[in-house]
């Protein structure tokens, strides 16, 4: 359980010390130079290339069901331009459905980000972004024990996302993400109903799929990302 | 002053003598804060939580492990293992978690570095089973019949605490923790929403060699 984020840990230090063993090297002893050095690379830093890796909550509002679920997850986003970037991620996100059922959401997909301002990606500065792109997903719902045996059903669907975002800079390397996006998800459907039990008046949950049918199935999703640029692509 | 009509000023005046005492004794004023890109440290100590929801108090195995990218901003990455509960019946059975994120540290001149915060995390989660359940006599029930299944819960997590880099190799920490999260398995939801406390020794070391001097001219002054 706890592997995979202490491999990222080590994962995005290693690649660090490297990058940084790397500057080492070409570091030019006057003391001038080197803050020269350091203006070039904040100007070029804006300019593509830039390999990032984050993590990622999901807050998944306004859906069919009517309850928020939260997410967790991760991305990486690689800068092509300076008003270019694009973001790969993976979501995991579950959902309780008042109590009577849960929904969980697996999302991997990707998005382009385009920043409208020409803004170099600078310490202490917002850069505003609008975004769209498609996932992958699967769903599954199940209901609760009750009085009736619980049931549960999944899916596969593909969607398309589009919003708005921005991320802060707190500090030359790193940023924090706070992005919109409302998806839509075309797969066959799984409605939720919440009904009542007439003889003993306990709700329960219902959950109908029409396999045979494709339906259009939305939700916004905001998310809060924290990234690090680790490596440069173009040097 | 009004020190004898309300305790309140009394403890205010006495902060006013008393920390910057300390902060004399200490050395955390001095020219250069103590952090910078290149730091590693990490801890493991024992931590306890007071879930929001649920009665008792969690005890768990806590480690971390953080890495300063650049002087203000460190990766960090948290492991809770779950040991037991005390003064209340345990909700859960395992309530094990896993973090990563980001600190924000403030500047300051010295050793001490106070820092704020966000992690997402998972937990690893199973509710115990009720005793009263296990009796054959116990009528049917929702809990009587689910198979209490361990489930993966996404987790938002924000921090705040402080660090005293008290020598080279290790440090003094204070470390506070708000998470919030749903435990989702085959019967009623439980809220997973915890304040979680840790404190103790911490482990330190300069991993790029020329923040190393920077060290041990701190530790010299």
């Amino acid at each position: 359980m706890r592997t995979p984020n202490i491999l990222l840990f080590f994962f995005l230090f290693s690649v660090h010390l490297f990058a940084q063993e790397k500057n080492n090297s070409l570091i030019v002893p006057a003391a001038k130079i080197g803050e020269e050095s350091a203006m070039d690379n904040k100007n070029k830093s804006g300019e593509g290339g830039q390999f990032s890796l984050g993590m990622r909550n999901t807050i998944s509002a306004f859906g069919a069901s009517g309850y928020n679920g939260l997410g967790y997850g991760g991305q990486f986003r690689i800068r092509f331009a300076k008003k270019l970037n694009t973001e790969w991620y993976a979501d995991w996100i579950t959902t309780d459905l008042g109590g009577l059922g849960k929904r969980e959401d697996g999302h991997i997909g990707w998005s382009v980000m385009f920043y409208p301002l020409s803004q170099s990606p600078e310490k202490g500065k917002f850069s505003p972004y609008l975004l769209a792109g498609h996932c992958f997903d699967y769903t599954k719902v199940s209901t609760n024990w009750t009085s009736f045996l619980p049931d549960s059903k999944h899916r596969l669907s593909t969607a398309v996302q589009m919003g708005l975002g921005a991320n802060y800079m707190l500090g030359e390397k790193t940023d924090v993400s706070l992005s919109a996006q409302y998806m839509s998800h075309l797969g066959n459907e799984i409605e939720t109903e919440k009904k009542t039990s007439e003889i003993s008046g306990e709700k329960y949950l219902v959950i109908n799929q029409e396999k045979s049918t494709l339906g259009l199935e939305g939700h916004l999703l905001i998310t809060l990302s924290i990234n690090f640029i680790i490596a440069d692509l173009k040097k | 002053m009004t020190i004898k009509s309300s305790g309140i000023p009394f403890f205010i005046l006495m902060f006013q003598l008393i920390i910057p005492a300390v902060i004399n004794q200490f050395g955390i004023v001095s020219a250069q804060q103590f952090i910078n890109k290149g730091l590693l440290r990490a801890q493991g100590n024992i931590s306890s939580g007071v879930m929001f929801k649920s009665p008792g108090t969690n005890i768990y195995l806590h480690g971390d492990l953080e890495y300063y990218l650049e002087p203000g901003i460190s990766i960090r990455s948290e492991s809770y293992y779950f040991l037991s509960t005390f003064n209340g019946e345990p909700a859960f059975s395992k309530n094990h978690s896993n973090f990563a994120g980001v600190m924000y540290h403030f500047k300051t001149n010295g050793k001490l570095d106070p820092y704020v915060g966000i992690q997402p995390g998972i937990a690893l989660t199973q509710l115990s089973k009720p005793v009263l359940l296990s009796a054959d006599t116990a009528s049917w029930s929702p809990y009587t019949v689910s198979s209490y299944p361990v489930n993966f819960s996404p987790l938002f997590s924000a921090s705040a605490g402080f660090n005293f880099y008290a020598y080279k190799f290790f440090n003094l920490f204070v470390h506070l923790k708000y998470v919030t999260g749903k435990h989702l398995s085959d019967i009623q939801p439980e809220s997973l929403n915890e304040i979680k406390l840790t404190f103790g020794l911490g482990w330190n070391i300069w991993l790029i060699k020329n923040k190393l001097k920077v060290s041990e001219n701190n530790n010299q002054e």
